[in-house]
C-alpha cells in the first residue's frame, strides 16, 4: 500500500516543482502545501535543516530537494531500469545541478556591472553549453528520451530546469531543435499534460 | 567486478568522496590524478572527459561524469546507502546539506576575483555558515545515536561529511572542540578499516 504523501513548500515552482512532477508523471496522490511568506518563521524551527521542500511520508519528514526528487523516483519508476541508468540519469541531474548554481550565482550578485557581465555568460556560454550537452545525451538516444527507452526523473528535470528559460529567453533554444523536441515529447505525455493543464500558474 | 579507472585532479576538492567511497567498500580502482595546472590540455585524447568536466569514472571503458552520481552509484553497488529507499532518502539529505556547505565555501573561495573581496566572503562562511553547518550535523548524529548520520553502519553520508569538513578542520580545530558528536564522528569515520589505511597513504594536498 503506498503511503500518505504531502509536500510541503512555498507557493511556487521553484526547487518543489521537480517533485510535484514526478507524482504527477506517477498519477499518484499527494498533499501540496503551499506556505506563506507569513506561515514560513513559525513553521521553520519544526522542518528538518530548517528548509524547504519537505517531503511527509506517513507523518515522517525528509528535507533536500535533490534527496526527495530520487526518493520519488525510485518509488515511481522513473529512474531507469538499471543502477547505470540511475548512475546517467544522476549525471543529467548534476549537469542541470551546475547550471541553475551559476543561475543562482547571477540571481544573488548585487554589484549590477557585475550582474550585467554574469546574465551575458550565462547566455552566451553557459546556457549553450548545457544545451550541448543535452543535444548530445538525446542525439545517442533513439527513443528520444535522456536515459533508457522511457520518461525518467531526468527528462522531468530538464522539463522543469528549462522552464525559465523558454518562459523568458525562448529565441536561445531555437537553434537546439532536439531539446524541443524533447520538451515537446514531455508536456505532451498523458499525465504530464492533464498536469500542466491544471497547474497553478506562479513567476517563479 | 567491473574495472575502475576515477580520473581527477591530484587534489581531493569535490572528487575525494568517490575515493573514500572506494576505499570504505575495498573495491579496487586505478586513481589517475592529474595536475590541475595543465587543465584542460591533459584531458584531450584519451583523457577527454564528458562534457569537459572532472572528475569522471571509466566503468568497463565507458565514461561518467558528476562527482555525485558517481559516488550514489558506488555507494549503491557496494552496500554504502542503507538498507531501503527511505534511508537511501535519508542519506541523499544529508548529502544535500554538505553540499550546500560546499557550494557556498566554493564561491566565497573561487567566485571573486579580488582578494579582498574572497577574504570578506570566506570569513563570513566561516563564522557563519560552518557552525550553522555543524550545529546541523551535532543534532543528526545526536539524533540517529549511532555515531553515523543514518542507521547503525558507515554510509556515503558519514563519507561525504568526512571529506566536506576537511579543511575547515585543518584550519579551525578550536572550532570543532563545541560540536563533539561530530569530532566522534570524525574519528569513528578516520579509523574504518579501508579509510584509515588510505588516509595514513594519502598525500596531503591544499584543497
Amino acid at each position: 500500500m503506498l503511503p500518505t504523501y504531502k509536500l510541503v513548500y512555498f507557493d511556487g515552482r521553484g526547487k518543489a516543482e521537480l517533485s510535484r512532477l514526478c507524482f504527477a508523471a506517477a498519477g499518484v496522490k499527494f498533499e501540496d502545501e503551499r506556505v506563506t511568506k507569513e506561515e514560513w518563521p513559525a513553521l521553520k524551527p519544526a522542518m528538518p535543516f530548517g528548509q524547504l521542500p519537505v517531503l511527509d511520508v506517513n507523518g515522517k519528514l525528509f528535507g533536500q530537494s535533490s534527496a526527495i526528487e530520487k526518493y520519488l523516483a525510485r518509488e515511481f519508476a522513473l529512474y531507469g531500469k538499471t543502477s547505470l541508468e540511475a548512475l546517467e540519469i544522476d549525471e543529467i541531474i548534476g549537469l542541470g545541478r551546475d547550471y541553475t548554481d551559476l543561475i543562482t550565482v547571477w540571481y544573488k550578485e548585487s554589484d549590477e556591472t557585475k550582474k550585467a557581465e554574469l546574465g551575458t555568460k550565462l547566455l552566451q556560454e553557459y546556457l549553450p553549453r548545457f544545451l550541448k550537452a543535452l543535444d548530445s545525451k538525446l542525439t545517442n538516444n533513439v527513443r528520444g528520451y535522456l536515459v533508457g527507452n522511457q520518461m525518467t526523473l531526468a527528462d522531468l528535470a530538464i522539463y522543469d530546469i528549462l522552464e525559465n528559460n523558454f518562459r523568458k529567453t525562448p529565441e536561445l533554444l531555437q537553434t537546439h531543435p532536439k531539446v524541443i523536441e524533447h520538451r515537446n515529447r514531455i508536456a505532451s505525455s498523458q499525465k504530464i499534460s492533464e498536469y500542466l493543464k491544471n497547474r497553478k500558474e506562479t513567476e517563479f | 567486478m567491473p574495472t575502475y579507472r576515477y580520473v581527477f585532479f591530484d587534489l581531493r576538492g569535490k572528487g575525494e568522496i568517490v575515493r573514500l567511497c572506494f576505499h570504505a567498500a575495498g573495491v579496487k580502482f586505478e586513481d589517475v590524478r592529474l595536475d590541475h595546472d595543465s587543465w584542460p590540455e591533459n584531458v584531450r585524447g584519451r583523457e577527454a572527459s564528458p562534457f569537459g568536466q572532472l572528475p569522471y569514472l571509466e566503468i568497463d571503458g565507458k565514461k561518467f561524469a558528476q562527482s555525485i552520481a558517481i559516488a550514489q552509484y558506488i555507494a549503491r553497488e557496494y552496500g554504502l546507502y542503507g538498507d531501503n529507499s527511505l534511508e537511501n532518502l535519508s542519506i541523499d539529505g544529508v548529502v544535500g546539506l554538505t553540499i550546500d556547505y560546499f557550494t557556498r565555501w566554493a564561491r566565497a573561495t573561487y567566485g571573486p576575483e579580488d582578494a579582498k573581496r574572497r577574504a570578506e566572503l570566506q570569513a563570513k562562511v566561516y563564522s557563519e555558515d560552518l557552525p550553522k553547518f555543524l550545529q546541523q550535523l551535532e543534532e543528526l548524529l545526536i539524533e540517529n545515536k549511532t555515531g553515523y548520520f543514518v542507521g547503525n553502519k558507515l554510509t556515503l553520508a558519514d563519507l561525504k561529511v568526512y571529506t566536506t569538513l576537511e579543511n575547515s578542520f585543518q584550519e579551525f580545530p578550536d572550532m570543532y572542540t563545541k560540536y563533539p558528536q561530530v569530532l566522534a564522528h570524525r574519528k569513528k569515520v578516520g579509523s574504518q578499516p579501508g579509510i584509515a589505511a588510505y588516509l595514513s597513504s594519502r598525500k596531503p594536498t591544499p584543497v
